[in-house]
């Protein structure tokens, strides 16, 4: 599989509504990180499910794998919240504030999209700016940096 | 077995579809449901709530005499008797009903049946919130489709639609990149999160919206336009005369013009004024409009119980004795209207049962309090802002001892002897004609507040007052879980660092809250959140005689920095 969410800060309404998605569908864990970076600006951040995740290298336990399909998945059974990889994870996308003992992590819904369907993110999204796209083309994703950095200075610059 | 059903939502008056999937009838988990018609699967985070809703551990069960859990049908014989020898003693006029907003187009029914045929009383009202009442009075309940936010060139948007109605944004926001031509023109006092989409942003001051409205009516040259002094219209929207001229031709231009309108917390008159020169300009341009509402089934509400008695009405009656009995279904209304009706005037009087999905401050200061079912455990109907109608498929059964109002009212009258039947809706009432031009007059008239004024605003994660989205979890763990925002003039007259606290005081009270920065507010605006009870309070509910309902606003306001 090689859908990934992204998001587009330019369409955002900052609604949270993909927050509480992902939290009421991880039985009210928030899996998706969100950072108050200025007054009135979340920016949410999901994992990025990396090709080299340092989470898994910084796991004691084990917990953390990366799958052949791509997917970065946590064992729930052999997190023990040590938090070692919400310190390891250079994009801050695992939440140091654990509501249980183990520490949250998006999974990208695995129950949905083992069925093709969108992450609860994505598929709740009520602007439109978050969605669920294969990233396989690589030509097609060349200037998504490019992009992703213009919308994040975009929102940054409409409100203080 | 896992099965998957499908809902709606009612936490808005939109009505957003959505999936729910239940395991052997229990709840499990929210789904989408891309085939609803208006939100095509997307859902705001109070959609979410509804699942919480069914599983919250702290729900109203339970039906109580004076406190005591008792059996639902001692409760209701205890209503029963008590209605008996009230109107044995007081006539049926002595009796007064409150409905909610969240009831099915059937309960509706039975409630004006209710209290007409077995009770014999004319007051019968319902609790909306906020500005409802007036915003329907004057717009009516609009006539705009879904599909019409997809083929329009325009969108005037009055408030701030996309945080209070945030599942219609998407329609919204692909329908202006549609064309480069296309475009979104709003009018809010502060810079809203529907403002960073708008094209043009008109800053109209509190409560003078239906100056700028009534302005760009006139520009129009609209038939039966108002009477307005351009100037002070131009003024209190800060613009140029010959900008709202302009804007008014743009309008006349366009294809199809959408208007999208909410009410907020206010001069009631101001309101009804907005909402009536909202629907004049779509009309005028040949296009559509759309009010939303906050109650989920205010439109339903209106069209079947009409607006032969309001809450302001009935809450003087009981304040001055004339109603004995106060039957209460659904709202809270010791918080919904702050200071509109004492608890002493509730304890004087000889019945007081009201039901609710949660206890609350009117239930605990009732003598029956009945559980109430919430609009996912029981089949209705629904009429919702954007037309048709929304029918509802009970998902799970009622909980405990909780059932819908209409059965609730069923039983009652069994109890008391008599049947109810479910007659045809009334039909959209006739709103009493009001006098448009002295009201602009008022309005225009009207001094801008001096120092700090305070102002509603909105909140994605919460239902305006927060009565039932207050106790759900997401928003809790939301930090901070409220806030004032505050424009950077106000915060540096009072020294105030951002995220530091800030007492407000008013005439009627203080609050001590979290104060955020932002170059949003201007002009001594600041915004504070509805759904805090006490920030609410802050504000005086003053009854106005001419719309029927209440008049919001803080007096006296001083904000001093704790730091």
């Amino acid at each position: 599989m090689n859908k990934r969410n992204v998001l587009d800060y330019g369409r955002c309404i900052s609604c949270k509504s993909c927050i509480a998605a992902c939290f009421y569908s991880h039985e009210y864990q928030d899996h998706l990180e969100a950072s108050q970076v200025l007054t009135n600006i979340v920016l949410q951040m999901n994992c990025r499910h990396c090709e080299q995740p340092l989470c898994e290298a910084a796991c004691p336990r084990e917990a953390i794998k990366r799958r052949d399909d791509g997917l970065v998945i946590r064992s729930n059974i052999k997190c023990s919240g040590c938090t070692s990889c919400a310190q390891a994870c250079p994009f801050g996308a695992i939440d140091l504030e654990k509501t249980r003992h183990t520490m949250p992590k998006c999974d990208l819904c695995n129950w949905r999209t083992l069925e093709d369907k969108t992450t609860m993110c994505a598929g709740t999204c009520t602007s439109g700016a978050r969605t669920f796209v294969d990233i396989s083309d690589g030509e097609a994703q060349k200037d998504q940096p490019m992009r992703g950095a213009r919308s994040v200075a975009k929102t940054v610059r409409r409100e203080r | 077995m896992a099965e998957k059903r499908k809902g709606s939502c009612l936490f808005c008056s939109l009505q957003c579809g959505f999936g729910m999937e239940l395991d052997e009838g229990a709840p499990v988990r929210i789904d989408f449901d891309e085939e609803a018609p208006l939100n095509r699967g997307a859902l705001c985070a109070r959609g979410h709530y509804n699942i919480e809703l069914l599983l919250h551990p702290r729900r109203f069960l339970a039906a109580t005499v004076n406190r005591r859990r008792v059996p639902r049908v001692t409760a209701i014989s205890r209503v029963a008797g008590k209605l008996s020898s009230i109107k044995e003693e007081n006539g049926g006029t002595a009796i007064g009903v409150i409905v909610g907003t969240e009831l099915s187009n059937e309960d509706y029914r039975k409630a004006v049946s209710f209290a007409s045929d077995v009770v014999g009383t004319r007051s019968l009202a319902v609790a909306y919130d906020g500005n409802d009442f007036p915003f329907l009075e004057g717009g009516g309940a609009g006539n705009a489709a879904p599909e019409d936010l997809d083929d329009a060139d325009c969108f005037l948007l009055v408030g701030d639609i996309f945080w209070g109605h945030p599942c219609i944004a998407k329609r919204i926001i692909e329908a202006r990149h549609a064309s480069r031509s296309n475009a979104i023109y709003t009018v809010n006092p502060y810079r809203t999160n529907t403002d960073w989409f708008a094209d043009f942003h008109i800053k109209a001051r509190p409560d003078t919206e239906p100056l700028v409205l009534g302005a760009i009516l006139s520009a129009l040259r609209a038939k039966g336009a108002p009477k307005v002094d351009m100037d002070s219209a131009a003024a209190a929207a800060g613009l140029a005369v010959a900008e709202i001229e302009a804007l008014a031709a743009d309008l006349k231009e366009r294809k199809k013009v959408v208007v999208v309108a909410s009410s907020r917390l206010g001069n009631s008159a101001s309101a009804r004024l907005t909402a009536l020169f909202a629907s004049r300009i779509a009309d005028s341009v040949g296009g559509k409009y759309a009010p939303l509402f906050r109650g989920g089934n205010a439109i339903g509400a209106y069209r079947h119980v009409g607006s032969g008695r309001t809450v302001p009405e009935i809450l003087a009656d009981v304040a001055d004795g004339k109603i004995k009995a106060l039957l209460v279904f659904g709202p809270d209304i010791l918080q919904l209207y702050p200071g509109a009706v004492s608890t002493d005037d509730l304890e004087a009087l000889g019945l007081l049962a009201a039901s609710s999905v949660f206890e609350n401050d009117t239930s605990k200061h009732s003598d029956v309090g009945l559980p109430q079912a919430v609009w996912t455990e029981f089949d209705g109907s629904y009429t919702p802002s954007f037309g048709g109608t929304t029918s509802i498929e009970a998902l799970v059964r009622p909980q405990g001892d909780a059932v819908a109002v209409g059965e609730m009212l069923q039983a009652l009258a069994a109890e008391l002897g008599s049947g109810i039947g479910a007659g045809e809706p009334a039909g959209e009432p006739e709103a009493p004609e009001i006098d448009v031009d002295a009201a602009l007059g008022a309005i225009a008239k009207r001094a801008p507040v001096d120092g700090v004024s305070l102002v509603e605003g909105t909140n994605p994660l919460h239902r305006w007052d927060g009565a039932i989205t207050g106790r759900m979890t997401f928003p809790q763990r939301q930090r901070p879980y409220c806030e004032v925002w505050i424009g950077e003039d106000v915060a540096a007259e009072l020294g105030l660092a951002p995220g530091s606290n800030v007492t407000v005081t008013s005439d009627r009270g203080e609050t001590r809250i979290i104060a955020t920065v932002t170059d949003r507010m201007q002009g001594g605006l600041v915004a504070i959140p509805s759904y805090v009870p006490d920030a609410r309070g802050l504000m005086a509910w003053t009854p106005n005689a001419e719309t029927r309902w209440y008049d919001v606003a803080a007096t006296g306001v001083k904000m001093t920095s704790d730091s």
